[in-house]
């Protein structure tokens, strides 16, 4: 997790205990925080579905906020294939 | 009947579609608690969300799928869309056609729009998720409603088709639902660790994720599982029990297993099977209001060859009545033969033209769109008022009808209405401004005018303007139809501010070269403070024209009645020369030139006088001209043949036709004669 002015960065690969702490990190800063961005090392893989649950929390809570994978609604998890969200099935 | 073959009927259908939801919007957003016409532009964006994924357009299918939700909504429910919602209609409109026409050309990148429009699609079903409740989700009862549930066994992101045809030797395609519960996590399991687990036994090809839900709650508990359901596509070559066993651990209900396989037959009989042999679509009052008609739908080309026979018939049939040793035949069972003949053969030669005529209606209708768009950009209230619309016109001039129209309609909207309301109010006018678009016939033409009650056109700036740009030189002396006519010159723009519509110069001379292209002609009427009226003035069809014989050095041509004025042999005093050369008639209070039909085409040296021929005063572009033939022959319809590539580009001659007696008489193309 790195947070560049207003730009935070987190890594895919993050466990539960660590989006624990992002979201205690995110609620105090998210007037601040414009845009999300999710790095991905080479053969880096998703830990849990919470990241993903957090992150549309935040866009729920912050509208304006930028996160790319919301905006598409769709992100390619390259071994795990294309993830696609979609509102109900 | 072939995959691509049905291929090419759905990107028609779909192209179809697409079209009349447009117009349906509009009249829509007009009529807001009209909720048949919210179910007819729902029923066509299903219907091409079953198509689209049935032919693997699945970004096409992508887009629709989620459109369709939200579309959903607003038909369940009391509440009615506001401007912004149906902008967003329209705009998911738009990539919907910028979408098919990618997928058509095989293309894999997306519009520019797809996304951002997709993104606010989503926004509004997020803001659905959360506040409404499922028993306005329909969803599951529209394969009852429409009777095409074909197209809803395959989740919409994921095409089962496209991802067997990626399947390698061996491998089988697993579609895995996982319905995993709130306490998950706390049971040390987590949606990516079954991911793992699954990659070690095949390839994890696509997976759809239900949205997050509960996301409304001030502190978002990550610990309990938001994700409803999850469906995995898996292609492994191992048996059922081997991929069972991944989900050893959970319990029965949060986890299925099938196995896909191809269902090609289901698909094509969808597509197949005619509209009357579906099943009975019984809640007629569900249906649109539009009443449908019982159509029958023809390959144009079909058409197109069918009006080329009948042309032949009646060149035929002219011959006969014309042939001098039939005419030899003194016998009234003979005459009254080749008399019904001829009847028969006019009524066959009006019933087909008659095929190729649709009203303008849809034309019309699509002007809406344009009214609306342009008057969003420019700020400007604009009521737009149809007339005409059952007026009947050939199709092939409707499609080159489309674009000129618009160019009309925006430059009407940009340059005609007045900037703001309070202009319009202080000139007396209504704060909206009006734009009417009338359509009739008038005397074997087809007259489609564009009318604004705006500011009118300033004729003393179009001229100054001219001057400045150098189209007119000081001392020319213009009517007041040459004057609005330099608006339609190749780089002409009265406009001090370019505006995203118009104002630069292009479009009305385009206007006038489409019009032109299809044998009509554009008049300009205008009164200072009261509105511009564009009248555009079309030939009933591009087959036949209407045209006047007239011979010349013993042949024989044929003038387009539509460019003809008048006809009149002059008085001797009233032909002047210049220099020798140049000759001129005075015809009233006109002075025009004379163009001597056997000159331009090099026929003959012979210079007859002026006062002992006959002179056709016809109107071009540049002005009215007198042009001097032998005599005129005499009026008819004829058939339009092409030259040839040969004598295509023969200077003043547009075509051919064949005459009665079997010659053939050129058509002139009055553009080029002076």
């Amino acid at each position: 997790m790195y947070i560049d002015g207003d730009v935070l960065e987190l890594d895919i690969e993050m466990d539960l205990e660590e989006v624990k702490t992002l979201q205690e990190f995110i609620k105090d800063r998210l007037d601040y925080i414009e845009e999300i961005v999710l790095l991905r090392s080479k053969d880096g893989t998703p830990s849990t579905s919470a990241l993903f649950s957090l992150l549309f929390w935040v866009k729920r809570k912050k509208p304006a906020i930028k996160i790319d994978f919301i905006e598409s609604m769709e992100l390619n998890l390259e071994s795990y294939g294309m993830m696609n969200w979609i509102a109900h099935e | 009947m072939s995959r691509e073959k049905l291929r090419q009927i759905f990107i028609e259908e779909a192209n179809e579609i697409i079209e009349k939801m447009d117009v349906d919007i509009l009249n829509y957003e007009e009529s807001p608690s009209n909720k048949a016409l919210l179910n007819e532009i729902f029923r066509g964006v299903h219907t091409l969300k079953g198509s689209a994924n049935a032919f693997n357009f699945s970004h096409l299918g992508e887009f629709v799928h989620h459109f369709e939700d939200v579309l959903d909504y607003f038909r369940n429910s009391d509440v009615i869309p506001s401007s912004t919602d149906v902008d967003l209609f329209l705009e998911s409109v738009n990539v919907i056609k910028e979408t098919l026409c990618l997928e058509v050309e095989e293309q894999s990148e997306l519009p520019l729009e797809y996304a951002p429009c997709l993104a606010k699609i989503q926004k509004i079903l997020l803001h659905l998720n959360d506040t409404q409740e499922p028993e306005n989700n329909s969803n599951n009862d529209l394969s009852i409603e429409f009777g095409n549930d074909t197209f809803f066994q395959a989740p919409t992101i994921c095409p089962t088709e496209a991802l067997l045809n990626k399947l390698q030797a061996n491998e089988v395609l697993y579609k895995i639902i996982l319905k995993l519960d709130e306490d998950i996590y706390l049971r040390g399991f987590d949606h990516f660790l079954f991911f793992k687990n699954l990659s070690h036994e095949g390839r994890i090809l696509t997976s759809c994720w239900s949205i997050p839900e509960h996301l409304d709650e001030e502190l978002f508990d990550v610990e309990r599982n938001a994700i409803k359901e999850v469906s995995l596509y898996v292609a492994s070559e191992k048996d059922v029990d081997s991929i069972a066993d991944v989900f050893a651990f959970l319990d029965e209900e949060e986890f299925s297993i099938e196995e896909l396989k191809a269902k090609p037959r289901e698909v094509l009989s969808a597509v197949e099977v005619p509209k009357s042999e579906q099943p009975e679509e019984k809640e007629e009052p569900k249906k649109s209001t539009i009443v449908s008609k019982n159509f029958l739908k023809i390959d144009a080309l079909k058409l197109d060859e069918l009006f080329d026979s009948i042309g032949e018939l009646v060149i035929a049939q002219n011959y006969l009545g014309e042939n001098t040793k039939i005419k030899a035949i003194q016998d009234a069972e003979v005459t009254k033969t080749i008399e019904n003949l001829s009847k028969i053969t006019r009524l066959i030669q009006n019933r087909v033209m008659s095929l190729r005529m649709i009203p303008i209606r849809d034309t019309f209708d699509k002007m809406k769109r344009v009214v609306r768009d342009s008057s969003k950009k420019v700020n400007k209230p604009i009521h737009l008022m149809l007339d005409g619309e059952e007026t009947e016109i050939d199709k092939t001039m409707v499609e080159a009808l489309s674009d000129p129209l618009v160019h009309i309609i925006r430059n009407a909207i940009d340059h005609g209405i007045e900037a703001s309301p309070e202009e319009r109010l202080k000139a007396g006018k209504s704060e909206e401004g009006i734009v009417t678009l009338k359509a009739y016939h008038r005397g074997g033409n087809i007259i489609i005018e564009v009318r604004d009650d705006g500011r009118g056109i300033n004729k003393a700036k179009v001229y100054q303007k001219a001057l400045e740009k150098g189209i007119i030189t000081k001392d020319e002396e213009l009517s007041e139809a040459q004057i609005y006519g330099l608006i339609m010159q190749p780089g002409f723009s009265t406009a001090d501010v370019i505006s995203d519509i118009s104002g630069r110069g292009v479009g009305l001379d385009v206007v006038k070269t489409a019009i032109e292209a299809v044998r009509g002609k554009i008049d300009i009427n205008s009164e200072e403070g009261r509105g511009t009226t564009f009248c555009i003035v079309l030939p009933l069809t591009l087959a036949i024209i209407d045209g006047m014989i007239v011979r010349s050095n013993e042949k024989i041509f044929i003038i387009p009645t539509l460019c003809i004025t008048e006809s009149f042999r002059p008085q001797q005093e009233n032909v002047h020369s210049a220099g020798g050369k140049e000759e001129f008639v005075q015809l009233r209070s006109d002075l025009l030139p004379i163009v001597r039909l056997s000159r331009v085409l090099e026929l003959d040296d012979n210079a007859p006088s002026p006062w002992e021929s006959t002179l056709v005063c016809i109107e071009n572009v540049r002005g009215k001209f007198a042009l001097l033939v032998d005599e005129l022959v005499g009026r008819q319809q004829v058939v339009i043949k092409t030259l040839g590539g040969f004598l295509a580009k023969t200077e003043g001659v547009s075509g051919g036709a064949v005459m009665g007696n079997g010659e053939i008489a050129l058509i002139l193309n009055v553009e080029e004669l002076y």
